[in-house]
């Protein structure tokens, strides 16, 4: 941790704390929010429910990593027919400390969607243009200088010998300067505690770590803001925060079960958006996988939006959990774990889910609602996937369905069934989103075009909650240019 | 006495798929087996807290399973007819059941596979 952000961080808060502005949240929403208002000369206090780790603190996608900075230890799921596994950031800098940085922006057809459906202002292509370049100046987005790992370039290649869209997507990432082009570049991954939280504490921004919000409550002109700061197991101490204007940027599913437990519903929590995964282990005879593999960068676009393709980290233990499905062959990832790698086929969607809050408990209950089409979509992603994975010479492949038969050869395609068995299917997802939509269509929307919470004088969202639907790409290059755009039109410079 | 006997059956549990995995650790010096279980039931504290209890319950009740239909709590079977409940569990026909196992495994493979990382490295 830098000097400075030593010197802004609160470690014994006194109640009551007053700033003007409170930001509740510290992932890209939060961070970027902070630091924009913290730079034009307001009072603002960060508050994050986590703890302050570098990125350094552990290795990237290590069980350690699990443990120390995603919520609830990386074990939160949807529950619905069949279930969906999904992950959080539970830390300083949120989902961006614990994601691969790979960097989209919003697809045109996506906003123009948005406007239509949801009546989204001032939301083109054009208008969120400035905003994309300045974030991804700021977190250094950048395509790989050197040799893509083998496992990606395995899908690249597949999609190339079908005639299919491939494309290398960027990544936040700053890489050492090199001159071997045949190396996997190494370098440093770029997030919130890289970027914008030092920036904003530059700025005078004052950062309050492990506090969780409980409720927040509005009385005269101020917002009350109650919650516990939890400094480790055995101490906890009852925190009040008194700001003229609020920012909840705690993510999809944190956000909106803070408003429901406040009292504030009216279109919160009731249309989560996620893009559902199917996941396939393939087995190759040549070596695809190393140690130091770094993170797969291509991603196949041929059926964008329905659904794209990628690789995933390929571990050696996320490979052995991955392949509890096909218990028989488990000794495969201990013999030849360097000739595997994990696929991913991600749909878009069309489902929804709802977040809410038990009475009693502290963590909200998700639910998600596949439709038919959704798992149609699913089976025909698994069977493109397999089929590209076969064309780029894989030899064996091992869907994430639990004891389905794995496939050895092109003709067992005809065996993934049209609809995916919902019982045996093992989904995931890394991104949530959409459950407290923008627009000033009051029917489907909880905040306005900006992010105010319909109904509420200063109080906003900025987060993945906003956007209206499930973006069919990495959503946190969509969450930070409109974070942008909406504090630059509070700081009245739009 | 009964977060107790979560634990042991816990225990139980996480040794007994270690143990099918049939894997020898490559150093004497090290024996990870109970880290891996102070990793399950830590990730058990860290989960959300309405699927706690649940957990618990269920995994009591794994645990009695064995004594109604082989005579011995679970965490007291020999290796063979443990592995024989898991497996039984593993292809229930009520999902809870294959969710707990799929639970625990996953866990124990996780941290299992990380230690033999760690100890390679």
């Amino acid at each position: 941790m830098s000097k400075s952000v030593q010197n802004h961080r609160i470690t014994h808060p006194k109640s009551p704390l007053t700033c003007e502005i409170a930001v509740i949240g510290s992932g890209p929403g939060g961070a970027i929010t902070a630091c924009l208002l913290a730079e034009a000369g307001r009072d603002v206090l960060l508050i994050e429910e986590g703890s302050y780790f570098s990125l350094e603190s552990c290795r990237a996608f290590s069980q350690a990593e699990l443990e120390q900075k995603y919520r609830n230890g990386g074990l939160t799921a949807a529950f619905g027919k069949p279930k969906i596994q999904y992950v959080e950031g539970r830390c300083v800098g949120g989902g961006s400390e614990i994601n691969s940085g790979l960097y989209h922006r919003t697809p045109p057809e996506i906003l123009e969607k948005w406007q239509t459906e949801f009546a989204v202002e001032s939301l083109t292509e054009a208008e969120l243009l400035p905003h994309f370049e300045a974030c991804e100046q700021a977190v250094t987005v950048c395509k790989l200088p050197g040799k893509p790992p083998l496992a990606s370039l395995k899908l690249h290649q597949g999609a190339v010998s079908l005639g299919w869209q491939s494309l290398e997507v960027p990544r936040w990432f700053r890489y050492q300067a090199q001159t071997d082009p045949a190396v996997t570049p190494k370098g440093t991954r770029q997030s919130m505690t890289q970027t914008f939280i030092p920036r904003a504490i530059d700025a005078g921004c004052k950062l309050l770590t492990n506090t969780r919000i409980n409720f927040i409550r509005k009385q005269g002109k101020q917002w009350f803001i109650k919650g516990n700061y939890i400094p480790d197991y055995q101490s906890k101490q009852a925190v009040e925060i008194q700001a003229k204007t609020l920012f909840i940027c705690c993510g999809a599913i944190q956000t909106p079960a803070l408003l429901r437990r406040s009292g504030i519903t009216k279109n919160i929590g009731n249309s989560l958006q996620m893009h559902s995964t199917v996941k396939v282990i393939a087995q190759f005879n040549e070596i695809v996988n190393s140690k130091d593999m770094g993170v797969p960068v291509h991603q196949v676009k041929e059926f964008s939006p329905r659904f794209s393709f990628g690789c995933s980290i390929s571990s050696p233990p996320y490979l052995a959990v991955g392949m509890t499905d096909h218990p028989q062959y488990k000794h495969e990832v201990d013999q030849n774990w360097q000739k595997m790698a994990i696929y991913y086929a991600m749909i878009t969607g069309q489902g929804q889910g709802s977040v809410r809050c038990l009475p009693g408990f502290r963590d909200p209950l998700v639910r998600y609602h596949l439709t038919q089409q959704d798992l149609k979509d699913l089976s025909e992603a698994l069977q493109k996937l397999s089929q590209l994975l076969f064309e780029a010479g894989a030899k064996i492949l091992y869907p994430s369905i639990s004891n389905f038969p794995r496939l050895t050869q092109p003709n067992d395609l005809k065996h993934i069934p049209d609809l995916l068995p919902k019982s045996q299917t093992n989904l995931m997802t890394v991104h949530v989103m959409s459950s407290c939509p923008m627009g000033e269509n009051l029917e489907k929307c909880a905040a306005n075009s900006f992010g105010k919470v319909h109904g509420f004088d200063n109080l906003y969202i900025s987060d993945a909650s906003l956007l209206c639907t499930a973006p069919g790409v990495n959503p946190q290059g969509s969450i930070m240019a409109i974070t942008r755009r909406n504090v630059l039109k509070f700081l009245g410079k739009l | 006495m009964i977060n107790q006997l979560f634990k042991n059956t816990a225990s139980a549990l996480c040794y007994s798929i270690i143990q099918q995995s049939g894997e020898p650790i490559h150093s004497s010096s090290v024996f990870p087996h109970n880290d891996v279980v102070r990793f399950v039931l830590q990730q058990h504290n860290r989960m959300p807290d309405y699927l706690r209890f649940p957990i618990v319950f269920l995994t009591l009740l794994f645990n009695f399973w064995g004594f109604i239909v082989r005579g011995y709590p679970f965490s007291r079977q020999p290796h063979t007819m443990r592995w024989c409940q898991i497996s039984a569990w593993k292809n229930a026909p009520i999902s809870i059941c294959r969710d707990l196992m799929r639970f625990y495994e996953s866990l124990v493979v996780l941290c299992w596979k990380s230690e033999q990382i760690k100890e390679l490295n």
